[in-house]
């Protein structure tokens, strides 16, 4: 039969791998993250490319003229108003 | 439909998201909070200790990225609307009696705000490379409307990953998502607001007297003076809550025919009752 040190490799190298495992399901690769730093650094990125957004905007209305500024879309309804715009 | 309201920027903020109820929806609300007033305290002129106030005690200050960006903004938009809207207005504000946040303004007093001309147009020049602003001697900055049309812009952004928004904050309101946002113009029609953001300018408030004359917020920059327009008030829509915030004030300066000769999407109130609808809106 197998020697005792072959059956002693064998169980070290099936404890190392359930182990290997056990530590991967548990650190939850797929779960999305919830680590503050990370939360906050994609909250920056998200207002850097609002920023520029809006950068690219101011360009496109100074190459464009006033009329071309406005792109929104609205049209006259007959709903009832979600809220209503008043002077600021 | 979701609604949160609170008091920010010297009027009361609606956030309406279109999700069911839940803690995630509550946290967006208390982020856009937070949001409303970190700009606040960067760009408020009422509050000493602000980044705006500074710059305006000071004259010279190398300034933070998001006050740098609000005032390429607005130089920009002086620039494209030949001056009609200026962030130098500030003088002409306080000279004309609107030297505080607006609750506490006096609605009537007997000084005359209108014998005190203050000069608009002033020089500001931004070193982008290391974020210092200068402004010309006797000149200060005021980012009213500017500002909160801004902050909208960053609050519906934001809002947006809760789900379909909208974000209203006195006259400057913008939408995200895919529906459309009956939106109603007060004393006139609903626009159903697929995209884009409305803002509305007027001087039918924030006014006051002085000395016997009616006085507003609107200063024409050319005269340094609340403009004396043939409008009551004007409704855009346009791309952006900072693009239709400078576009309404343009032409609410400007008058019913030059507004009407723009071509922008809007709602006109004219002095004498009449509302008109222009640039396409139907």
């Amino acid at each position: 039969m197998t020697s005792p040190l072959a059956r002693i490799y064998a169980i070290a190298l099936a404890s190392l791998v359930f182990f290997v495992s056990w530590a991967l399901i548990a650190a939850r690769p797929w779960a999305p993250t919830t680590n503050p730093q990370l939360l906050a650094l994609a909250q920056q990125v998200q207002q850097q490319s609002a920023a520029l957004q809006q950068q690219q905007l101011g360009k496109q209305g100074r190459a464009g003229g006033t009329t071309q500024l406005a792109s929104g879309r609205a049209r006259v309804v007959t709903l009832p108003p979600l809220t209503i715009t008043k002077t600021s | 439909m979701e609604q949160h309201v609170f008091h920010a920027m010297g009027t009361d903020v609606e956030l309406l998201l279109d999700t069911p109820p839940s803690a995630e929806s509550r946290e967006a609300f208390a982020t856009i909070e937070s949001e409303f007033e970190r700009l606040e305290a960067i760009l408020s002129r009422f509050r000493p200790e602000s980044e705006l106030s500074a710059l305006n005690r000071e004259g010279t200050l190398d300034v933070s990225l998001e006050l740098q960006h609000v005032l390429e903004l607005a130089l920009e938009a002086r620039e494209r609307t030949r001056g009609r809207f200026d962030p130098t207005v500030h003088d002409a504000l306080v000279a004309a009696g609107y030297d505080r946040s607006f609750e506490l303004v006096a609605p009537d007093a007997d000084s005359n705000g209108s014998a005190a001309l203050a000069r608009c147009g002033g020089g500001v020049s931004l070193d982008a490379a290391i974020g210092r602003v200068a402004l010309e001697p006797g000149f200060h900055l005021d980012f009213g409307g500017i500002g909160k049309g801004y902050a909208v812009d960053q609050a519906v952004q934001l809002l947006a990953l809760a789900g379909p928004c909208l974000v209203s904050a006195g006259g400057d309101l913008a939408v995200r998502g895919n529906r459309t946002w009956p939106v109603g113009v007060e004393d006139g029609p609903t626009l159903g607001l697929d995209r884009g953001a409305i803002a509305t300018s007027g001087r039918d408030r924030r006014r006051w007297r002085r000395g016997g004359e009616e006085l507003h917020h609107l200063i024409d920059p050319s005269t340094g003076r609340p403009a004396a327009s043939d409008l009551l008030r004007v409704t855009v829509v346009a791309g952006s809550a900072v693009e239709a915030e400078v576009l309404a004030k343009s032409l609410f300066i400007g008058g019913e025919r030059e507004a009407l000769e723009a071509g922008v999407p809007a709602v006109l109130l004219t002095a004498d009752g009449r509302t008109l609808l222009t640039g396409g809106i139907a």
